[in-house]
């Protein structure tokens, strides 16, 4: 893990606490030069080039992050066995996308606890439905929603969004969240059907 | 709904509740239809925040100056087979038209045709000394020895005379080439005769020298 062999912990705690400590994290391991080369070379040693890498290893960073933001990372392996497990899932999915485009019939791969397909692989039609609700609200209820569930403090939400205190960001936060859930509730045919079950 | 309860259908969605907590809350919320709908949407919700979060940090990483810590190779671009079959042919022609120049060529076509029956002549004669010293410069490429070899030789009826005649044709057609005069005038007197020892032979150095591959290569 380059600088970081002793350092896992910290790495771990950056993201943990979201906001630009966790930017700066996911940086630091995305620009680690190990981490860069063993993704670039098992990527090109199962047929892909250095470009689709680079994208793994993003697309495996945001899995990371959302994995430890929901306390499924359990340290039951070190970050970067933790981490090359996911970019070795998201290869395969990567490979199966395109191989199912092309009309190739690729099994889907065995489900491990990283995984978070729905979080990379969501369908067009999906996405549509997904962006469709986020724009119920106004744009700085959905920025001030983006901030919160990427685990921005208060205190920097305050300060990012000009709130003045926190207080106005927690009231904010909610008379947000309500107005969406309340529209949708009045709404559902805009919830996408595999949210009902 | 209350706030507290919000938060914890948000933790439920994240797992981070006890599995205790959680079963005590998805209980609760399959017996509340209310609850159940709110639940819904919160799904949904979280999942278009996630989608957003994934889009977002994407930018980020995309926007991080990792490129300069690898050597980016380009993907290798694949050579049309027909690139790869025009090259071929190509390659198959200039060696066709090479093999078909230097084996259609006057120097060859005159190594076809031997002089055998004079080169075991015993020279008992002084015009045989000069037809062999003929034909030995002749097998030498020593044209013009071979023609002034040639010249002593008295004109007189008979073989020498014929075997003169087509060892001048093809001196002429190995050094001044078929299309010359020289080359012409010494084969159009041995076709003249058809009786002439070298007369078959003529003919077919004539069709071989008017071929149509022949032509096609030496078309200048």
């Amino acid at each position: 893990m380059g600088a970081y062999d002793n350092n896992y912990e910290a790495l771990i705690k950056d993201i943990e606490k979201g906001g630009k400590f966790c930017r700066e994290a996911l940086g630091k391991l995305y620009r680690d030069k190990q981490i860069l080369n063993r993704v670039i070379n098992y990527v090109k040693y199962n047929g892909g080039y250095e470009e689709e890498a680079l994208s793994v290893l993003a697309e495996a960073l945001i899995i990371l992050e959302r994995n430890i933001r929901y306390n499924k990372y359990k340290y039951a392996s070190n970050l970067s066995t933790y981490l090359f497990g996911i970019v070795k899932h998201c290869w395969k999915q990567e490979r199966r996308k395109n191989n199912t485009e092309s009309g190739e019939n690729i099994p889907i791969p065995e489900k491990l606890d990283y995984q978070n397909p729905e979080l990379i692989y969501l369908s067009n039609e999906l996405q549509t439905k997904l962006d469709e609700i986020l724009n119920l609200i106004g744009a700085k209820c959905k920025q001030l929603m983006i901030y919160w569930s990427q685990s921005y403090s208060y205190e920097e939400i305050a300060t990012l969004m000009d709130f003045g205190n926190v207080q106005n960001v927690r009231k904010q936060k909610f008379y947000c969240k309500s107005k969406i859930l309340e529209t949708l509730k009045q709404n559902p045919e805009l919830i996408p059907e595999i949210y009902h079950g | 709904m209350d706030e507290l309860l919000m938060e914890k259908i948000d933790q439920l969605i994240m797992g981070k509740l006890d599995p205790d907590e959680e079963v005590q809350l998805l209980d609760l919320i399959d017996s509340d239809a209310a609850l159940k709908e709110h639940y819904i949407a919160a799904k949904a919700v979280n999942a278009a925040m996630e989608m957003e979060i994934a889009s977002d940090l994407r930018a980020y990483l995309a926007g991080t100056d990792v490129i300069s810590q690898v050597t980016l190779k380009e993907k290798p671009r694949l050579i049309p087979l027909f690139l790869i079959g025009t090259a071929a042919t190509i390659l198959i022609l200039i060696l066709a038209t090479t093999t078909a120049y230097y084996s259609l060529s006057d120097a060859s076509i005159a190594n076809n045709y031997k002089i055998a029956s004079v080169a075991v002549r015993g020279a008992v004669e002084q015009q045989d000394v000069y037809f062999n010293e003929a034909v030995s410069a002749f097998y030498k490429d020593d044209y013009e020895n071979a023609i002034s070899s040639l010249a002593l030789i008295e004109n007189e009826e008979g073989i020498i005379n014929e075997e003169k005649e087509w060892l001048t044709a093809l001196i002429y057609l190995k050094s001044t080439g078929s299309k010359s005069q020289e080359f012409k005038t010494s084969l159009d007197q041995i076709l003249t005769n058809e009786n002439h020892e070298y007369y078959k032979q003529a003919e077919r150095l004539q069709g071989e020298l008017s071929s149509f591959w022949k032509k096609l290569v030496f078309s200048k």
